[in-house]
């Protein structure tokens, strides 16, 4: 092939099927002289010979590797009998060769021989970029479009409560102006009427806030969960804070967010486990670093009536309800725009079972970045 | 105290309403209504069949007219020196943050999201009448 036979004996290699082997070998191979000072490279692969165009032995290490036989040096001396040096360089081989990305092996096999051996990964790496291209082009396409569809969403709900109104309005006059002569069963045919404009309201008002939410820009303020979970507590019940319904540790952590959607956020899953909870409610709110960093995960325990094992994921899905109306009232888009702020703030949000029954609901946040203080630091 | 308001809308629906909460409210209120852009200004400038129309006190401004937005009727008051001191009350089912903002820069008086519910718009007109009549001074009329 264009290796020496001196080299493959300086190497050790007596066979012609271990010559074959390493002449096989995908990988670029060249083994040189460190004792000498041009470090002349004695034994050189097929795949390397085809890659510089020529065969390589005799030369200084230099003129094969140009700017990389330096680390490559550094790496052999550094290197015990034996033993590898691994590393990965971008290099370009002299002689106008494109440059390449390369997991690099340095072996010192005997006092003076060293290998050098290259894996080449530039194809691999610039498939692999594509893709990540492609994907954060994707990422892009889908933000707007969620934040487009938000914005129809936003028109089309506003377009919808018009007409709506008309109904409520004179289903009502209807009642108060004609009830004295409508029959038990005309009233009973208002009312289903009446209910029906009032749950079309609920649902417009649902997807409406969340159309808002998903239409909204990117959170980046830093807000104290605590004063949030304070707020909330109040709009759900009024003495839920008081009534010591609600444990919660004293301090919350800050993360960065939109503090009227995080409000939200806390009201919704605070009213469902209020109103899941017929007993009273028991709510325990706790915060723990996420095993990924940068991230807080809060859960909001309650002791109320849980969610089935198979239910867990369907419950964030839109216009989602589990339990027959004549029992509980709702619309069914709590979790829903709970998950869509959550998702707009980059974090995640699931239910497990509280140990001992009922819900738990958990979510994670990006933590506000650490504010500098002015007081304290050297410079300015 | 005897209050002239002039409601321009264009939905039969709300002009309805918005008659019975007057009625309703027993107060002296003249309700003259406008059911497009054109001849709201028209009567507000007294022009043609108008020339005898008693000055009104009161706008009551729905946004969405049928040939010209309320925005625009709104603009062109504020930017005639013979109506802008008239207080524009923006009657409006658009909750919409950016409708609320653009009406208060086109220096509208008031944004009230028209209610649903009718003793809802029973309060409106009466916390309007009660407001106009018995708290704010309404601008001197006109020679």
């Amino acid at each position: 092939m264009g290796s020496s036979d001196a080299g493959l004996g300086l190497l050790g290699i007596s066979s012609a099927f271990e010559a074959a082997v390493f002449d096989a070998l995908p990988d670029l191979v060249l083994a040189f002289d460190s004792a000498r000072s041009t470090r002349p490279v004695v034994w050189s692969n097929a795949a390397l010979i085809a890659a510089i165009g020529r065969n390589p032995v005799g030369e200084p290490l230099g003129s094969v590797l140009g700017g990389g036989a330096a680390d490559v040096m550094d790496r052999a001396v550094r290197t015990r009998i034996g033993r590898a040096s691994i590393g990965q360089s971008t290099l370009a081989f002299p002689g106008g060769h494109a440059e390449r990305t390369l997991d690099t092996k340095v072996v010192r096999v005997g006092s003076d021989i060293v290998v050098w051996l290259a894996t080449d990964r530039t194809a691999e790496r610039a498939i692999s970029r594509r893709h990540s291209d492609r994907l954060a082009a994707r990422n892009d396409e889908l933000q707007r479009s969620n934040f487009d569809l938000g914005q129809f969403a936003l028109v089309a709900a506003h377009d919808l409560m018009e007409p709506l109104r008309m109904v409520t309005a004179y289903l009502d006059l209807l009642g108060e102006l004609y009830g004295d002569r409508l029959d038990e069963t005309g009233h009973q045919y208002l009312g289903f009427a009446v209910d029906g404009a009032d749950r079309m309201r609920s649902l417009i008002n649902a997807l409406l806030a969340l159309a808002r939410v998903n239409g909204s820009a990117p959170p980046t303020d830093s807000v104290d969960l605590a004063r949030v979970l304070a707020d909330a507590a109040d709009t759900v019940t009024i003495p839920l804070a008081e009534s010591g319904a609600i444990q919660a540790p004293a301090t919350l952590p800050t993360v960065r967010g939109d503090r009227g959607q995080l409000v939200q956020l806390f009201v919704n899953v605070l009213a469902n486990a209020v109103k899941f909870s017929p007993d009273g409610p028991q709510i325990t709110v706790s915060a723990a670093p996420d095993a990924r960093a940068g991230l807080a995960r809060i859960s909001i325990a309650d002791a109320g009536i849980g969610i089935a094992a198979d239910k867990r994921e369907a419950v964030f899905e839109m216009f989602r309800r589990l339990n027959p109306r004549t029992r509980y009232a709702g619309s069914g888009m709590g979790l829903a725009i709970c998950k869509a702020i959550v998702d707009r703030h980059g974090g995640d949000i699931g239910v497990d079972a509280a140990p001992g029954g009922g819900t738990v609901v958990w979510f994670t946040l990006p933590i506000a970045p650490a504010i500098q203080n002015c007081n304290e630091g050297d410079h300015q | 105290m005897t209050m002239n308001v002039l409601l321009v809308e264009d939905n039969p629906g709300d002009v309805l309403l918005t008659q019975m909460a007057v009625a309703r409210s027993a107060t002296d209120t003249n309700l003259a209504v406008a059911i497009d852009g054109t001849s709201a200004l028209a009567y507000l400038r007294a022009q043609g069949e108008h020339s005898g129309r008693t000055r009104p006190d009161l706008v009551l401004l729905d946004l969405n007219l049928p040939d010209i937005h309320g925005h625009d009727v709104l603009s062109a008051m504020k930017n005639d020196p013979m109506l802008k001191t008239t207080p524009v009350l923006v009657l409006s089912s658009s909750s919409l943050p950016a409708d609320i903002r653009d009406a208060y820069d086109s220096h509208a008086n008031t944004y009230i999201t028209k209610p649903a519910a009718i003793r809802d718009y029973d309060n409106v007109v009466r916390v309007i009448r009660s407001y106009w009549d018995g708290i704010a001074e309404l601008p001197p009329g006109d020679a």
